[in-house]
């Protein structure tokens, strides 16, 4: 063999023509050498064999290591629990961000309002009741409805009550008192529609979305603005353009005695303003802060809601 | 990187990952978990590790598994060791001179072999192998060199592997 011995610097041309590092010149120059010098041939074809190709093999278990997505959708039905917790999440920006008050504290609130909710399911508005009916007049012509004053506030200040409120209806009213920050929430971007709409037709329209009306209504009263009132549940308020402006919330509230809801009715009720919200393009996404006894905030999850046929889905992602 | 992305990952990269750790590994079972390790190590990493550098962190992830594999075999019996080379043997079928390569490349170094598999069968670069093995380029393209230098050897005088 000694007759195909080559230089280590033969050997290593070579290796660089297999590996593709020369030129075209310089491969062409190597080429005719290799067809002139047998032991250059020799070595070039052996050096070839080592270049291999993969084999054909396959990972048997591969669909053992796919992962599920961990975006899951969640179908929330019409149930107290479901209805609770979709209002919940709903009001969580607004009161948060209204209340001048530290998001721990809001956060704590809404968990006291839920618990209470959740606790009491004959939920009843006090606004409903005709004994609690002049007092919450006397504050809403005074424009002061003050976080410090309503019913619902007391809830928000953490002072408990032993009345049962709603809590769309706590945390609008709320809201509304903060009118000058509409920049802040969408909600009140929805409440300035409601108001500016004169046409009749629009009016038509959310009554016959079934939700506003169902718990909401928007009056003006005396210049001052629409004014938020608690209606009685199952009582489809269809009329809710301007020509109510000279009805007072308390004559209202005196034609409409308050039926003791149940809570399936106040299920219903969260369910069907959630869904108008989502349906106006409210809230689409909710970012969702729990916190534990400690009062610690625990890792925020993102909640996608949206509506397909008549049922709100969410989809949660961490 | 997302769920499903992850999950092309496997479709594209698996068969790879286990192809590799088969040949440097020589052992089906061990294989099998060097690439479940990379890939739940990938998971781990999901968010961090983008999809497009996911090949290169698998085989990384692989490369580094079967080097603590190796070294922890070391401590291991004798009789383990042969019984497993003995199995993952008997399931090969290559015949003739690639059966000659497949016997070669386990007299050569690990990490020559390292190299000339990562770039035959995946057609790495140099640098692309230097990031996985951690040495330079310059590393890389001697260690291949070296290694076809082992192999030619082998295969010119098939003596050597008896």
């Amino acid at each position: 063999m000694k007759q195909f011995e080559i230089t280590e610097a033969q050997e290593w041309q070579l290796f660089e023509m297999l590996e593709g590092n020369l030129s075209a010149e310089e491969a062409a120059l190597l080429h005719q050498d290799i067809e002139s010098q047998p032991a250059l041939a020799y070595h070039f074809n052996l050096l070839k064999q080592t270049y291999t190709s993969a084999p054909d093999i396959h990972f048997p278990e591969a669909q053992s290591l796919k992962k599920q997505p961990r975006n899951k959708q969640v179908y929330l039905w019409i149930s107290t629990a479901a209805a609770a917790a979709i209002a919940l999440l709903l009001l969580w920006k607004p009161i948060s961000t209204l209340t001048n008050k530290s998001s721990i504290e809001a956060q704590d609130n809404m968990v006291q309002i839920f618990e209470k909710s959740k606790l009491n399911e004959g939920l009843e508005m006090p606004s409903l009741n005709p004994d609690n009916a002049s007092k919450e007049e006397s504050e809403r012509s005074a424009n002061t409805i003050s976080p410090a004053k309503s019913p619902a506030t007391k809830n928000l200040a953490g002072n408990f009550t032993t009345e049962k409120i709603h809590p769309l209806i706590t945390a609008t009213n709320d809201f509304w008192g903060q009118k000058n920050d509409s920049q802040q929430s969408p909600l009140f971007t929805k409440i300035e529609i409601v108001k500016n709409a004169t046409s009749n037709s629009f009016a038509q329209h959310l009554a016959d979305q079934g939700s506003i009306g169902d718990a909401l209504q928007f009056n003006n009263v005396e210049n001052q603005g629409p004014q938020i009132l608690p209606t009685p549940f199952g009582q489809n308020q269809n009329n809710v353009s301007g020509t109510e402006t000279t009805q007072s919330p308390k004559a209202k509230l005196a034609k409409n005695p308050s039926p003791r809801k149940t809570g399936f009715a106040l299920a219903k009720s969260f369910y069907n303003d959630g869904k108008t919200m989502i349906q106006h393009g409210h809230v689409p996404h909710v970012n969702i802060k729990t916190i534990n006894k400690s009062h610690s905030l625990l890792p925020t999850i993102e909640m996608g809601l949206r509506l397909e046929n008549n049922v709100i889905m969410a989809s949660f992602n961490q | 990187m997302t769920a499903s992305e992850y999950n092309k990952c496997v479709d594209l990269h698996s068969h790879a990952i286990f192809r590799f750790a088969m040949k440097k590994m020589r052992n089906t079972d061990d294989a099998k978990e060097i690439v479940q390790i990379s890939f739940e190590k990938l998971w781990m990493k999901h968010q961090v590790v983008a999809f497009d550098t996911a090949k290169s962190y698998l085989f990384t992830t692989a490369y580094h598994s079967m080097v603590d594999g190796w070294r922890s075999q070391k401590t291991t019996t004798g009789l383990e060791y042969a019984s497993n080379t003995v199995e993952a043997e008997s399931n090969d079928e290559y015949t003739g001179t690639m059966e000659v390569i497949e016997k070669a490349l386990q007299r050569i170094s690990d990490i020559q072999r390292t190299v000339i598999l990562l770039r035959d069968y995946e057609g790495y670069s140099y640098d692309e192998i230097g990031e996985i093995t951690g040495l330079n380029a310059a590393q890389v393209k001697i260690n291949i060199f070296r290694g076809r230098q082992a192999l030619k050897e082998i295969i010119g005088n098939p003596n050597n592997l008896i």
